[in-house]
């Protein structure tokens, strides 16, 4: 069982308790914490990755980046700032 | 208790990340006959996007802590100017080159825009690197 894995049991396992018990222990809260930030940090990854791909498709086919697309990519960033700061 | 989860969460966050945000940096920089200075810049916008991607899932979430969640905000805003001003001297500069092409404009405007736009580039590179130390936290 792989680390990932290992998480959603535990956060799973210690939610059944918190509900049976009655009560929401810290930890719970911790473990769903830790288990979102490895859901987090996988998501990341793996556009990492994704982006390295397209990357060296470019570089290989040689596709040209135009102004175009990088005011777009502004763009984006801009859009998504206002409601990271906005949330 | 706090430290030991946020060194946790560090941990993990390192050991998850197989290709370093730099992997994709040096991939799209790559030195050599089909070198793009456009191509370099949006390889560095886009990973610093990765990372205000992963900032926007982190700002939501209701299990974050008040203090990361203005941490984090406070590092998007200081960074994401300084990577906006690039991508547009970037631009600029893919016009004049495009301008150049067409005989439209002498070779010096391209010179000054692609100094321009290398000032942007050493200033974006350490706040990338900045923002995504500051975003496993």
């Amino acid at each position: 069982m792989n680390f990932q894995l290992w998480l959603q049991f535990a956060t799973s396992l210690a939610t059944v308790i918190a509900q049976e018990s009655g009560k929401a222990p810290r930890e719970v809260a911790y473990l769903q914490l830790i288990s979102s930030a490895a859901t987090l940090a996988a998501i990341t990854d793996e556009d990492l990755t994704e982006l390295q791909a397209k990357y060296q498709a470019e570089v290989t086919a040689d596709t040209p980046t135009t102004a175009a697309d990088l005011l777009a990519i502004a763009a984006r960033i801009e859009a998504r700032g206002e409601r990271i700061q906005g949330a | 208790m706090l430290r030991k989860l946020s060194t946790a969460i560090v941990l993990l966050s390192l050991t998850a990340c197989a290709t370093p945000p730099h992997k994709v940096i040096e991939t799209a920089c790559t030195p050599g006959t089909r070198y793009s200075v456009e191509r370099c810049v949006a390889g560095i916008a886009e990973t610093w996007e990765t990372y205000q991607i992963r900032a926007e899932i982190i700002v939501a979430d209701p299990l974050t802590p008040a203090d990361v969640k203005s941490s984090v905000q406070r590092a998007e805003a200081a960074s994401r100017p300084v990577v906006v001003d690039m991508l547009n001297a970037g631009a600029v500069y893919a016009d004049v080159k495009q301008q150049l092409a067409a005989g439209e404009t002498e070779a010096e405007k391209l010179v000054i825009a692609n100094q321009n736009l290398q000032q942007w580039v050493a200033k974006a590179l350490p706040l990338v690197r900045h923002f995504g130390q500051q975003l496993d936290l």
